[in-house]
């Protein structure tokens, strides 16, 4: 099976690249100001996006199109994430609302009120118990995903948090701010293990790789930084 | 020596006791005699001044800008804008007022003045979307579309839901910037074909010097350059 990757942008287009070639294999047009965000189911059968009225659309890889529309009645949809189990979909809303979606029913499960700023990013641990959100208020949030219960408010970023990612290990996630600082922080205790100061301006998005030996994070300042992560 | 200690005791821990202390050693001389009301009023004076002054500038700064902003919508722009440039000395760290000045001074056409004022506004406060849409329009009167472009999505980044941002300027720059692009693609080729004319007309002239070169071969020469030619030939 091919690697691929998906690319939203400001001109419409969802657009899925093969890595190892590094060629374009499609573009789908999702109608102006259409989209914002992608994120791979774990089968890498859908693209979920998140579009301007606050509906969810799943795209089909294969077929180009919408397969299926699920509706938060909410706002624009500025972030979203499949959990790693297959079951669920979680977005943030620009006005921080966190709606969690049951895949398997196709209802709404959960509608989150934890924050009151933009929801820039979110994350799912990788037993897809624990839902982590990363909002312009400058906390990041735990919450319980079956029960929708808050688990921890984690604040110690001096600006919007703009990206936040879960270590394969399912103890450890990153956090990226407007502050320049990517943060590694511990799950089960809630606090902060690692600061790194390594950019000169904000740092948009934050990654593990597959086996959470290293960490990539991407900045204004121009520059992709790697860092060793020895945890 | 008494009123000197009184003038010691009416200043307060601050700043201005360093500045007080030079005004108090000058002043020391002539103290002995009768100036002595003098001393100790300057001293009240300029406690109050300092502890007036935090208070006063940001109020006074808000009704500069209130006044401006009065003024602008009067299309009074110049009066608006030293409205606010006074407004912006009392309260140099307000990316707002950097930004309305930059509007104003774009529809005054004075573009490089604005592109400034927007660029001071966005790094006062580079996560406020609207200074990096009024830069975006700075640069795009001034005819950096590239950059205009640039701006205008770093906005949407910020802002997303702005729709009109998004249908509107966005749009509108990725328009003129294709033309742009076009336009430039075309200069080039045209440059492109100026070239290969000139370089044709280069060798043409080449060849004229060769063909004489040869012409004169009969007659001994010792330039470099001919013997270069006979060996070819």
């Amino acid at each position: 099976m091919q690697t691929v990757a998906a690319s939203s942008s400001l001109d419409s287009h969802i657009r899925i690249w093969d890595l190892e070639s590094g060629k374009q294999l499609k573009a789908i047009d999702c109608g102006p100001v259409d989209t914002w965000t992608v994120a791979f189911s774990p089968d890498s059968r859908f693209i979920a996006t998140g579009s301007h009225a606050g509906k969810i659309n799943l795209i089909g890889v294969e077929s180009g199109k919408k397969e299926s529309a699920l509706d938060t009645r909410g706002k624009f949809t500025m972030s979203i994430a499949y959990s790693p189990d297959g079951h669920y979909i979680a977005c943030g809303a620009i006005d921080g609302i966190i709606n969690i979606f049951d895949l398997t029913t196709g209802k709404l499960l959960h509608t989150l009120e934890g924050h009151a700023m933009p929801i820039r990013s979110l994350t799912f641990s990788p037993d897809s118990q624990l839902l982590i959100t990363a909002s312009d208020d400058n906390h990041i949030k735990m919450y319980d995903v079956q029960h929708a219960n808050l688990a921890g408010t984690l604040s110690g970023h001096g600006s919007w948090v703009l990206g936040v990612s879960f270590c394969p290990d399912n103890t450890h996630f990153v956090s990226s701010s407007s502050d320049k600082t990517v943060k590694v922080w511990d799950a089960g205790s809630r606090q902060c293990v690692q600061t790194f100061y390594e950019h000169n301006d904000q740092v948009w998005g934050v990654k593990y790789n597959a086996t959470g030996s290293k960490i990539v994070s991407v900045s204004d300042d121009k520059s992709i930084i790697v860092y060793n992560c020895p945890l | 020596m008494a009123t000197s200690f009184g003038w010691k005791r009416k200043l307060p821990q601050n700043v201005a006791q360093k500045r007080a202390a030079i005004f108090d050693e000058s002043n020391q001389k002539p103290n002995i005699s009768e100036d002595e009301p003098f001393e100790v009023d300057w001293g009240v004076l300029l406690v109050k001044r300092g502890v007036m002054s935090i208070e006063d500038t940001v109020i006074k700064s808000k009704r500069l800008e209130d006044e401006g902003v009065a003024l602008a919508e009067q299309q009074r722009y110049w009066e608006a804008i030293t409205r606010w440039n006074e407004a912006i000395s009392l309260t140099p760290n307000n990316e707002k007022l950097f930004e309305m000045k930059s509007q104003i001074l774009l529809e005054l056409h004075e573009l490089f003045p604005a592109i400034e004022a927007a660029e001071k506004s966005v790094s006062l406060n580079p996560r406020w979307y609207v200074s990096h849409q009024t830069l975006g329009r700075a640069q795009m009167g001034f005819g950096d579309v590239e950059m205009g472009v640039r701006s205008f999505s770093k906005a949407i980044l910020l802002q997303p839901d702005d729709l009109e941002m998004w249908t509107e300027d966005l749009q509108w720059a990725w328009k003129l910037r294709e033309q742009k692009r076009n336009q430039d693609r075309e200069d080039s080729t045209q440059e492109s074909n100026n070239l290969e004319l000139y370089a044709a007309d280069l060798e043409h002239e080449n060849n004229m010097e060769a063909a004489i070169l040869k012409c004169n071969k009969k007659e001994p020469v010792n330039d470099t350059r001919s013997s270069l030619v006979s060996d070819d030939t």
